[in-house]
């Protein structure tokens, strides 16, 4: 008996149909491509998509019940919405049109007219996985071409096909325990979609991308068929198999009509041997003989090797076909029989009257009169098929997806596909691009281009995919990933969307940052850093605050935050400005944060005792431009207790004449009073003039007089910051 | 499109508006109760919580709109009462609190339209009244808000513009790549007008968004995403919903550098009569590829192009009763 397919497509597959239920605003009708085969499919669709148009109503009511919306909307009420920025959510509320005050009587308002509802196409939490696992294959893939190494190409483009199989065990699993789980239809449906996408997807792999061309499209069409359409109850050929006078079962010959128009050889053949070592009557015996001889030569993808004979072996076996069909031991196999011979002479009058759907007599009809069919020769007998078996109001979406793969016209797959999912239709371009499929130099895309719009085929729908993924801002690194990868469009939307993504916790703030650096998305690095620093500034954070500010280069924001501590520091003196600014990396380059960096250093070589590195530290400070003029007169004034000390000359003569500039500057300039501004207040009088902070300067004018002239009598003492001189020891 | 959640904005008068901040965990809600309310969501439960509710205004509070986060939690909101409040929130002994931090008072009619300009172009406000004068205020130093300054002024149309019956409406071009520029909603003309600024700095009405068949209600300008045209949407009392495409006037000199008041190729490309009763609200997401339209039919449009440039209506919401079914 011949394998079970390792997943057997449920029973919707084959009632599948393109119902509103299973679709989001995303995957409604999102390209409309027009060619000339395609225009009456165009009409079609047109009436299709303005019944299809998804209408969800608010739970409960806003209007209520009984009331008409012409009244409701009388009463100064309208329907308002507002889209949540990232997700796509929209909030929908009842909006009154004008001000209160503008009725001169008090109307009344309820809860009814008060609810704020959140309405979005959500993605089931089941299929999280299959989308950041096939998000991984798409990064593989879609930088890769299948024609350079198509070995490495086709290793990973098959994992697309491998998830979704994945994906449908669980589904299965999921739906076999249907009690347990809370929501079976949402279930039931996901299930539809995914076999829908496994069955679309193999379909094309198929048609479009095998890589396999010794392999006839017969025979693929045929094993597609087998696996991923539910025409076939495997559960008839057991009880067949288990009954005692199997020819005489009323299900023995349509079973093997199906097996036949399958190409199920191995089925087939398996029923037939074993009736025929039960079969007693002799005569019987000899024909289902026959017939197995002839059943073992049906084509098979293994008979059919490329040794440049296939054809006239197939040729020889439908010679012995047609001879077996007119020997009279047939007529004991009855009509059943004959029709079973018909199907195998090619007879596409008996097959498409056997045949249950168009897919089966398809299969049939290219197994039995044209192996060696062309993928690029289908259409005739798709069209046969298509005619007896489908009328234009029976036509599903699937139906044209499947034949529109079968025309190999992937501009229309995409089409259908577009309708489909987002999901399917986005991986289906991405691969047919990477392929040659969507070749911009086609006459018909160049028809397409001339509209205007920006943007080719494959990125449009790469771009919807992501698109619907936003409303689960989990998936924010996936729905980035493909944004990048879908041309400059792509890359504007998602360097706008990215700044919209909560930021949450700082793990994941610094992934969002690293993300958009990895990926030079520097306006939106900008943008998230200075959020950032503003929330960090509010919370007190200021060396985190000053980083971000660095990063989104705010530079003025940064001279206001570390103006901000200098006074705080001035102020209370109890802030500790080494460990204020100890998270901020040592190779931040910034001049502000230097400045504030060198003067804390300096306050702590003084605290230390280390009187000659403070010393040295406060002229570099001056001399270095490190330090802004407005606080040129606090580090004169911290110079007080160096200029002060006994045991050393702190500072030489050229030091001490940079310290006096320093001074007669900012005492001398217009700006006199600003930079006598953060002088430290005085505990006894908290306001102070400017002639009082001047007068603070006054003393220290004097003591650099005085040292000026020690240090001429006891030069030279305060080395370069780099040299390691002592200072001179006063010897008196 | 589902029903994920909802809650009761516990307003004592009818909603007039309902705003997301930046991110979208955010909302704010004003009403003719005069006040204005704030709701966070609530992540782990996947509910909207309210965190706090203030008397916002002497009339009904008609809309509001949120600052960009780089200026911290920032609304602005503008009422019947003529007048225009930005507020901050702020903390006071660790108590959340939301203060006024200006306020605008315009004389001559309801403050009809308030939004804050693309933050690129610093902390701007955009406002229009019924007297028909846009007004432009900017913050000239965002770490203190309480100082601002009216920068621009100018009327939507010439002489006298008060219009009873229609109303204003503003929306900010957010496009970095070019001179600033708003679309207005001009009440009582039946157009919409792009403004922009001259070599002057002036605002001048340029292009012109006909074709409509009474107020224009609301205006919305999308995001422009790196695309080579703009889109702008308006809502209609005709009933309709149009959505106009600017493409660039290579032959009215914009290339070469010089001012002109065309700019660009304005072409309605789609116009859509669905509603068929007055449309209040129309809304671009924060790609500008969905349109959102509302209108007294009681339904929420969604729209949505086609590769081809074809807008078609996706999804409906309505709030009519009717059947619940889960859509996937």
């Amino acid at each position: 008996m011949a394998a079970l397919p390792l997943i057997q497509p449920s029973n919707s597959a084959a009632r599948f149909s393109a119902s509103a239920a299973k679709r989001s605003i995303f995957s409604a009708p999102t390209v409309d491509i027009n060619d000339e085969s395609t225009e009456q499919d165009l009409l079609k669709e047109q009436e299709m998509g303005h019944s299809s148009v998804l209408t969800l109503h608010l739970d409960p009511s806003p209007i209520g019940k009984g009331v008409s919306v012409g009244s409701w909307t009388k009463n100064n009420r309208t329907i308002g919405a507002t889209f949540r920025p990232c997700t796509n959510e929209i909030a929908v509320y009842v909006a009154g049109k004008k001000a209160a005050e503008e009725f001169p009587i008090k109307q009344q308002s309820s809860i009814k007219d008060n609810t704020v509802f959140l309405c979005q196409a959500s993605i089931p939490e089941s299929r999280i996985p299959f989308i950041n696992q096939t998000f991984g294959v798409f990064l593989n893939t879609t930088t890769k071409d299948p024609y350079h190494l198509p070995e490495v190409y086709r290793r990973h483009y098959e994992q697309y096909y491998e998830v979704i199989q994945r994906y449908l065990l669980q589904l299965y699993e999921q739906s076999k325990n249907e009690m347990a789980i809370v929501d079976a239809t949402a279930n039931a449906q996901e299930l539809e979609l995914v076999e829908g996408f496994s069955s679309i997807w193999k379909l094309s792999e198929s048609v479009f991308l095998t890589t396999d061309d010794k392999k006839p499209i017969a025979f693929m069409f045929s094993e597609w068929l087998a696996a991923h359409d539910a025409g076939l109850d495997l559960e008839v050929g057991k009880t067949i198999l288990a009954s005692t006078e199997r020819t005489l079962h009323p299900h023995f010959w349509p079973y093997i009509h199906q097996c036949l128009l399958r190409g199920m050889r191995e089925s087939v053949v398996f029923i037939v041997e074993q009736t025929l070592n039960d079969e007693t009557d002799d005569k019987v015996a000899d024909a289902l003989e026959g017939f197995l001889k002839v059943l073992q030569g049906i084509p098979s993808s293994e008979s059919f090797v490329p040794d440049g004979k296939s054809l006239e072996r197939h040729k020889k076996w439908q010679e012995d076909c047609e001879e077996f069909s007119k020997v009279p031991q047939l007529s004991h196999l009855g009509e059943d029989g004959k029709k079973a011979m018909a199907i195998l002479t090619g007879n596409v009058e008996i097959i498409l009257d056997l045949a249950a759907s168009w897919e089966e007599a398809f299969s049939a009809i290219l197994l039995y009169t044209n192996p060696d069919c062309s993928r690029y020769d289908l259409l005739p007998m798709l069209k046969i098929c298509i005619a007896s078996y489908l009328q234009d109001s029976e036509e599903t979406l699937l139906d044209r997806i499947k034949i529109a793969i079968l025309e190999m016209d992937a501009i229309k797959t995409l089409r259908h596909c577009g309708n489909f999912h987002p999901w399917l239709v986005a991986h289906l371009a991405d691969v047919f691009q990477q392929y040659g499929y969507l070749d911009m130099s086609d006459l018909r895309l160049q028809d397409i281009a001339s509209i205007g719009w920006d943007t080719n085929i494959r990125d449009f729908f790469i771009m919807n995919h992501a698109q619907s993924l936003m409303s689960n801002p989990n998936l924010w690194e996936a729905i980035s990933g493909y944004l990048l990868n879908s041309g400059h469009i792509g890359k504007a939307m998602l360097s706008e969307w990215i700044c919209h993504v909560p930021l949450g916790s700082s793990r994941k703030a610094h992934k969002v940052l690293r993300f958009c650096k990895d990926n030079n998305l520097n306006d939106s690095l900008r943008s998230i850093n200075r959020v950032m620093a503003v929330e960090e500034e509010r919370r007190g954070q200021y060396a985190l605050a000053i980083q971000h500010f660095i990063a989104s280069r705010d530079n003025d924001r940064v001279a206001k935050l570390t103006d901000n501590l200098m006074v705080s520091y001035l102020q209370s003196g109890g802030l500790d400005l080494e460990d204020a600014l100890a998270s901020i990396p040592d190779h931040t380059s910034n001049d502000h944060v230097e400045f504030l960096r060198s003067y804390a250093k300096f306050h702590q070589d003084y605290k230390n005792g280390d009187v000659r590195n403070a010393g040295r530290k406060l002229v570099d400070l001056l001399t270095s431009s490190r330090a802004p003029k407005k606080y040129w007169a606090v580090i004169l004034l911290d110079a007080l207790p160096l200029l002060e000390n006994k045991q050393m000359v702190v500072f030489d003569t050229k030091d001490t004449y940079e310290m006096m500039r320093c001074l007669e500057e900012v005492v001398g300039s217009q700006h006199k009073a600003e930079y006598l501004q953060p002088l430290p207040k005085n505990a006894s009088s908290p306001t102070l003039t400017v002639e009082m902070r001047e007068q603070q300067l006054n003393v220290v004018r004097l003591l650099l007089v005085r040292n000026l002239a020690r240090s001429l009598v006891h030069a030279p003492r305060v080395a370069p910051l780099d040299s390691d001189a002592n200072g001179t020891m006063m010897t008196d | 499109m589902n029903q994920v959640t909802k809650f009761d904005g516990t307003h004592e008068d009818l909603i007039h508006d309902v705003a997301f901040n930046y991110y979208g965990n955010r909302l704010a809600t004003c009403s003719s109760d005069q006040k204005i309310k704030i709701w966070d969501y609530n992540e782990s439960l996947g509910i909207w919580e309210s965190n706090i509710s203030f008397k916002a205004h002497s009339c009904a509070v008609l809309k509001t709109s949120w600052a960009h986060p780089e200026y911290g939690q920032v609304l602005a909101s503008c009422s019947f009462d003529r007048s225009v409040i930005v507020w901050e929130e702020s903390y006071h002994d660790a108590v959340k609190k939301w203060t006024s931090v200006a306020t605008f008072r315009e004389g001559n009619g309801t403050v009809q339209d308030v939004e804050f300009a693309p933050n690129y172009l610093g902390l701007r406000l955009g406002i229009v009244a019924a007297d028909g004068l846009v007004k432009i205020y900017e913050a000239m130093d965002i770490t203190n808000l309480l100082q601002w300054t009216m920068i621009d002024s100018f009327p939507v149309s010439e002489g006298p513009s008060k219009d009873e019956e229609g109303n204003h409406c503003l929306s900010w071009c957010t496009s970095r790549f070019t001179s600033q520029m708003m679309v207005v909603g001009c009440a009582k003309e039946h157009i919409a007008k792009i403004f922009r600024q001259d070599l002057n700095n002036k605002w001048q009405a340029c292009e012109t968004l006909s074709g409509h068949g009474g107020v224009v209600h609301d205006v919305s300008w999308a995001p422009n995403m790196g695309r080579s045209y703009h889109l702008i949407a308006t809502a209609c009392k005709d009933g309709h919903v149009r959505i106009f495409k600017l493409t660039d006037d290579t032959q009215g000199g914009a290339l070469a550098g010089g001012w002109t008041r065309k700019m660009f190729n304005v072409t309605c490309i789609a116009d859509f009569a669905d509603h068929s009763v007055e449309v209040w609200r129309v809304e671009w997401n924060i790609t500008g590829t969905i349109l959102s339209s509302s209108g007294d039919d009681g339904k929420v449009r969604l729209w949505k192009a086609t590769y081809t440039g074809d807008w078609k209506c996706m999804s409906v919401v309505s709030a009519e009763e009717g059947p619940h079914v889960f859509q996937r």
